[in-house]
């Protein structure tokens, strides 16, 4: 196991990453964004029709493979799931219509602050509010209940589709759409994206590195170690950006973000909020499904559902800015997630965990 | 003594029940499941100056946790 104080280290290998995709082809403060590029593959696989934002993104891949075989390796892969799977899904789909309302998910904005974007700054504040939000419910008892060793072909799954959608993507492209302009035509080399995205999930296994857990277990607990690699992230990243002419500090002018302070923030508060619900950023739930964990490949697919939705109905904002239609989206979607978490705290204890 | 039961719970709900058993309990075992929440609760609960004994049978961990002091 990774010690708590090589969690820096990640941050940075994390930050280097991104730095590198960018340099190679990826948009602009976006090297490994989770909810862009779930959001791209959901594209790829035609289930949104927003023609700038379809590939298959092999970082996505990448990171579900990686983890797999780590956890293989460490011998924690363990099929499991159970707990709460339709909450979990429309938590999912909720954590991306406020992630794409934001444009990123918890690891972008921390991207998108290294590239002087303050928007970002604003977006943090949300996401902290969110995770408070959070806390308060683990606080007072919320639960999804337990989860339950099941069929290894369960934990399998998700692998098996991604090693298929590799093969599609290598072999098979025109089985794919393709954005042909936007930023899903922005791609680094597909070796180097899957490389990265191996390298990251296997490390994100070992390491348990989640972007909620830095400000949650601060707060909650006083446990600063994942605080540590955030901060880490945001330094590296900050520093590459200056070396490479990226920062430019300012609200205009950035790649793939808009400059609505109110939306931004409300956007990243659901994203917080989600994440804590969930157990972990959406990094986390892909790292943890390569692992065998169905309750976070449910979170996936729900994001990924999310993602579709947010497109089809045009929720989605751009760098234009929020859609007419994103604040009715993203009222749905706090209304549901707050129901979850009201019901799952206050009002679900019949058989909840706990003492013998 | 209290025995908490947190198999098959994922984290962080496993901290959060030994968090607040241990605000008003000084000894108390608690059951889990998963390297994870093993190794969360262990680093939580020798924060907290607690000792930790682990008992370990197959995939399940039984932690034995005293305050110290």
């Amino acid at each position: 196991m990774v010690k708590k104080l090589a969690l820096p280290a990640v941050g940075a290998l994390f930050a280097i990453a991104s730095l590198i995709l960018v340099a190679c082809g990826n948009p602009g403060n976006m090297g490994l964004c989770v909810a862009c590029f779930l959001r791209d593959t959901a594209g790829a696989l035609g289930l949104h029709g927003a023609e700038a934002v379809q590939y298959a993104r092999p970082e996505i891949i990448g990171i579900v493979l990686g983890a797999m075989i780590v956890s293989l390796i460490t011998r924690e892969f363990s099929s499991k799931g159970g707990s709460a799977p339709i909450t979990r899904f429309v938590l999912g789909a909720c954590v991306m219509v406020g992630a794409l309302i934001f444009l990123g998910c918890p690891t972008r904005m921390v991207l998108r602050i290294a590239g002087g974007d303050l928007n970002a700054i604003v977006g943090l504040f949300g996401f902290a509010a969110g995770i408070f939000g959070g806390i308060f419910f683990l606080n007072k008892g919320f639960t999804l209940k337990r989860t339950y060793t099941i069929s290894k072909t369960d934990g399998f799954a998700l692998p098996v589709m991604s090693l298929l959608l590799l093969v599609a993507l290598l072999f098979f492209p025109m089985l794919l759409n393709f954005s042909e302009a936007g930023p899903g035509a922005m791609r680094a080399p597909i070796f180097l994206a899957l490389g990265i995205g191996l390298v990251m999930g296997g490390v994100g296994f070992i390491s348990r590195l989640c972007f909620v857990a830095g400000i949650r277990d601060s707060a909650f607990f006083k446990n600063f170690s994942m605080l540590f690699a955030f901060v880490a992230l945001l330094v590296v990243a900050t520093v590459g950006n200056i070396i490479m002419g990226n920062f430019n500090l300012g609200l205009e002018g950035h790649p793939v973000a808009h400059t609505d302070g109110l939306w931004n923030f409300l956007g990243l508060a659901l994203v917080g909020l989600g994440s804590v619900l969930l157990g972990g950023c959406p990094f986390r739930q892909v790292v943890l499904a390569g692992g065998g964990n169905t309750d976070s490949v449910t979170a996936v697919f729900g994001m990924i559902f999310g993602a579709a939705l947010a497109h089809n109905l045009s929720l989605a904002s751009s760098a234009a800015g929020v859609s007419e239609r994103g604040p009715v989206g993203f009222a749905v979607a706090a209304v549901l997630m707050v129901g979850i978490a009201v019901y799952n705290t206050f009002f679900n204890k019949d058989k909840k965990a706990g003492k013998v | 003594m209290t025995i908490l039961d947190a198999r098959g719970i994922s984290c962080p709900e496993p901290m959060v029940m030994l968090k607040q058993a241990l605000n008003n309990q000084r000894e108390l075992t608690l059951m889990l499941d998963s390297k994870n929440a093993l190794a969360n609760c262990e680093e939580y609960a020798k924060k907290q100056n607690c000792t930790v004994t682990i008992k370990t049978e197959g995939d399940e961990y039984e932690l034995h946790i005293k305050a110290n002091g």
